[in-house]
């Protein structure tokens, strides 16, 4: 059997399995700076969600694009269950049936949900059809009722079919969009998935320009419904992608303690290791006409006057009522929300992390303001490199986190994603700017929406630097510039899911595909 | 005050020029002038008169030129001294980083000479005498001196810093890491800061080398001309990285200090191109021009004007690239590898760019084996090509060309899936890496994405 262990897989070992978001590792290193070791391992991020993988959100990418028809569309897509392993797909890629995913189109000044698209999954573990088609083998995938690899999504030699309904709800009103739609099957390996790997290699390929150059699985399984949005939900690469342990080196003690001999700089083996590479997530996402969604004037982060949305997903789980005199609720409860990158990671403090996670965003003025604005990362910053980032009063970080939504401006044209001349993953650090509406240039990724491949990591550290004047633009970040595997560069934009039995949790050595 | 060990000049002069080189190296793959085959020149004194002669008709106007003459004088009243002539070769030293001209390098070499046969265990004599051939390419001279340095005082950052350098040219970076840090242990200052920022950026960790460099920066050095270099290589590695704006404030702040600098400018040119600022482009560029003729200045403005299909325009420049090259090569400077990725660039004279990029066909380092790939690339070796682009990929250089060339040579021998990834992480990297070649490595990665093939 193949293992998959790496030296960088093995520092990430103590958090694997119980990553709560994103950035846990910076979040846990930064807010434990200084106490004692023994601690840390208690202090992780919003301690609850941890526990709950299936329902763990990790990151959202929202951006304006353009449909071949011409018509202009936002996209929304949300990554959950972080570190899949591509050989356990097979068994735990799949999402939670009791469960409701939700994107939130909200007000980009108070974050007050107006739409909402929930997706529901049917049964994780059936003991029969219709999900399963022949309980009688220990095969998911490769044999149903018939033996071999699966050749569309759902055939007879795709056993298990996950199905989900898809229903919007604008007010008290809900309509059903789509039922009955089916996730296609984890990338298990060439044998089985074929259509998602490269013949020769048996690596999964990406990179699709157009719809119809994706793999066949993604096509079937990516709905254009009667209402006209487009859905995808299934498994995907993680396209987020940071040096965590290189995150964990910025600030280590060494450094700390650096009494003016480098010695203790140099010398190491520093280069950037992506803590992400080689792992799969699930992923639900939608294309939305712009037409109808809202469209609602705000004061955006680096940009003028701007108008447009505000994104957010959140996960809920059915609340059950105990006392027996009552009857039963329908009702869910948030058991998770995410918004813009690295908000509850690296700036909420740890007594606010659950707290965060059940509340919604229009509560954030009050609740987590003062964690925009006076961010203990720039303090903690300014402990270890003896700088002068501003601590306090940082209405451009307030600009961009509260609420915590993801603001879009809707008048600009497409933006440019991962690929595209002109792309840059420092979004305009990299000079990658986009006109609006009224002619001003305005960042084309994040902060203003986020699109697949943006270096929020590397933006976000800098904005942290260098707010909130950005007179002096300093560059902080970790050593990853890029994701491990290629973007699709239509939806889902997400890229397609490492396979089981090869993967990419080799290095970026070329010739490695061809020889290995 | 307690005197330094050692002056700190040559130090800094040591390592600045190093890190000129090696500056010099990345914005431009290739050394213009410091790969100089000289004559050795008569052993005579150098008269003042000569001295004002080769500082021109306007005489004495930097305060190097200064020092210069007072170090001149200096021999002149005490020839019997060893110090006098080290301050003269240091001041020549330092006229040959301001200037990047080579004739210098003769010069300071006759006065070390004269201060070793003086004082033949004098340290800063033989490491003047390391720096010189160093300065040259004569690599193995250069350690050679160095280490009877060495010899003297084991603990020299100088000559370990001069060992480390000819490491890092001869791309063994294991030999140059060891050296480096015997250096940093030694004495931790803008030479030993920005060396070791370079050496740690070519292994590809670009954020320990961001700050290093700053480290260097802060640290300072004697001439503005030390620090503006160091801001010119902390440019270069916001640049490659994609960081333009904080790459133009890192550069614009730098000017005002150092307005006619050289490397500044032609970085400056570099950031504008890539940030569409045709205008702040050639301002940059011609005001390195009217300095001299200069190979880097020549060539962006030849792109630029190629990427606004003003052929005509841009073939002019390029025609003074080849004339520059001749002249050079007339006073013995070969500046062929920098000469062959031109060629390579611009798709011409490939027969010529083979040929000098195979005069390091057995390269180690990182931009030689670089401009070697890619011209074997164009003239369609492409197997040779590979085995070329792993040496120069194999350290994890930050840099957006080496993954573009690699993306192509994968390409063409059919590696379509690392040829997709190695173009995502150039364009990942930095997606205007080239005013040319980006928008081709674009190209290139769309033509990549054809679709799949389905199970029979």
């Amino acid at each position: 059997m193949k293992t998959h262990s790496t030296p960088s897989l093995g520092l990430l070992r103590p958090w694997l399995k119980t990553r709560p978001g994103r950035l846990l590792a910076v979040a846990t290193t930064l807010l434990t700076l200084g106490m004692p070791q023994a601690q840390a391992s208690s202090h992780s991020d919003a301690p609850l969600i941890k526990q709950d993988p299936q329902v763990n959100l990790t990151d959202v990418y929202a951006f304006v694009r353009q449909r071949p028809s011409g018509e202009k569309v936002l996209v929304v897509e949300v990554s959950v269950r972080p570190f899949s392993e591509p050989g356990d797909g097979v068994i735990y890629d799949r999402f939670a049936d009791d469960a409701l995913y939700c994107i939130h189109i909200a007000h980009p000044v108070t974050g007050v949900t107006i739409q909402r698209y929930n997706f529901r999954f049917s049964d994780m573990n059936p003991v029969k059809g219709p999900s399963l088609k022949n309980p009688d083998t220990i095969l998911s995938y490769g044999r149903g009722t018939e033996v071999g690899p699966i050749l569309n999504v759902g055939d007879a030699r795709q056993n298990y079919t996950q199905t989900y309904t898809i229903s919007r709800n604008v007010g008290e009103r809900v309509t059903t969009l789509g039922r009955n739609l089916m996730v296609p099957p984890p990338n298990v390996g060439a044998r089985t998935t074929p259509a998602y790997n490269d013949a020769e290699t048996g690596r999964a390929i990406s990179g699709a320009t157009s719809r119809e150059t994706l793999d066949s699985y993604t096509q079937e399984t990516t709905y254009d419904l009667p209402s006209g949005v487009t859905v995808f939900a299934g498994p995907r690469e993680d396209g987020f992608y940071a040096d965590t342990a290189g995150i964990f080196d910025l600030l280590d003690s060494r450094i700390l303690d650096n009494t003016g001999s480098l010695a203790d700089g140099l010398g190491q083996d520093g280069n950037g290791v992506d803590g992400f590479k080689g792992f799969n997530v699930l992923h639900y996402g939608i294309v939305i006409p712009l037409s109808q969604l809202p469209s609602i004037a705000y004061t955006g982060a680096l940009q003028p006057a701007a108008t447009g949305v505000g994104v957010f997903a959140s996960v809920r789980r059915p609340q059950a009522i105990l006392y027996p005199s009552r009857t039963s609720s329908s009702a869910f409860v948030q058991v998770n929300r995410l918004g813009n990158p690295l908000f509850n990671e690296v700036l909420v403090s740890l007594g606010s992390k659950d707290l965060y996670n059940r509340t919604l965003p229009n509560t954030d003025k009050s609740t987590f303001a003062r964690f925009a604005e006076n961010p203990e990362v720039a303090v903690l910053i300014n402990t270890v490199f003896g700088t002068g980032f501003a601590t306090t009063g940082r209405a451009d970080l307030r600009a961009v986190y509260i609420p915590d939504v993801i603001r879009v401006n809707t008048t600009t044209g497409p933006v440019r994603v991962a690929g595209d001349e002109g792309y840059s993953r420092l979004s305009f650090i990299g000079g990658d700017t986009i006109a609006d509406g009224n002619g001003n240039m305005i960042p084309s990724g994040w902060p203003n929406g986020r699109r697949f491949g943006d270096d929020v990591v590397d933006i976000a550290l800098t904005a942290v630097a260098s707010g909130p004047t950005f007179e002096t633009i300093t560059v902080v970040g970790d050593n990853i510039p890029s994701n491990d595997q290629v973007y699709n560069r239509t939806f889902p934009y997400a890229a397609t899911p490492h396979a089981g039995t090869r993967n990419e949790k080799d290095s970026m050595r070329i010739w490695k595909a061809a020889t290995d | 005050m307690n005197e330094p060990p050692y002056p700190t000049s040559l130090v800094l002069l040591a390592s600045v020029t190093a890190v000129g080189l090696i500056t010099w190296s990345i914005i431009n793959p290739v050394t213009p002038a410091q790969a100089a085959v000289e004559q050795p020149a008569p052993a005579v004194v150098l008269e003042v008169k000569t001295l004002m002669e080769m500082l021109g008709p306007s005489g004495p106007v930097s305060k190097t030129d200064r020092l210069l003459v007072e170090a001149e004088q200096m021999t002149l009243k005490r020839p019997q001294k060893a110090a006098s002539w080290i301050q003269l070769g240091d001041a020549l030293a330092q006229k040959q980083r301001e200037t990047q001209a080579p004739s210098w390098y003769a010069q300071a070499e006759q006065a070390y000479q004269k201060a070793w046969q003086i004082e033949p265990q004098n340290t800063e004599a033989l490491n003047g005498l390391a720096w010189v051939y160093g300065g040259r390419h004569d690599f193995k001279e250069s350690v050679r001196w160095a280490k009877l340095a060495l010899e003297v005082d084991p603990t020299h950052p100088i000559s370990h810093g001069i060992i480390g350098d000819a490491a890092v040219e001869l791309g063994d970076f294991e030999r140059a890491y060891e050296s480096y840090q015997a250096m940093m242990d030694a004495r931790p200052d803008l030479s030993a800061y920005s060396r070791g920022a370079y050496l740690v950026w070519l292994s590809g960790d670009s954020r320990k080398a961001r700050w290093l460099m700053q480290q260097a920066i802060d640290a300072g050095g004697p001439h503005a001309e030390n620090t503006a270099w160091c801001h010119t290589r902390l440019a270069m590695m916001l640049f490659h990285e994609g960081a333009l704006l904080p790459a133009a404030q890192a550069v614009e702040k730098a000017l005002r200090e150092t307005p006619d600098h050289a490397p500044l400018l032609l970085m400056q040119g570099k950031i504008k191109v890539a940030m569409d600022d045709e205008a702040g482009a050639i301002a940059a560029y011609q005001a390195v021009l009217t300095q001299e003729e200069n190979h880097e200045a020549l060539v962006g403005m030849g792109d630029l004007h190629l990427l606004r299909g003003r052929k005509q325009e841009a073939e002019a420049f390029f025609q003074r690239v080849e004339k520059l090259h001749l002249s050079n090569a007339k006073q013995g400077i070969h500046d062929h590898t920098q000469m062959a990725r031109f060629y390579a660039d611009h798709d011409r004279e490939l027969e010529k760019a083979l040929t000098f990029a195979e005069e390091h066909a057995q390269t180690q380092n990182v931009y030689e084996a670089d401009t070697l790939a890619w011209a074997l690339y164009q003239k369609g070796e492409f197997l040779r090509a590979r085995k070329a682009i792993e040496i120069a990929l194999r350290a994890g250089t930050p840099d957006a060309e080496i993954y573009y060339h690699a993306g192509l040579i994968a390409a063409a021998i059919k590696d379509r899936s690392g040829a997709k990834k190695l173009l995502a992480r150039a364009l990942s990297l930095n997606p205007r890496f080239h005013p040319l070649h980006s928008g081709k490595a674009v190209k290139a990665l769309d033509e990549l994405a054809q679709p799949l093939a389905t199970t029979e």
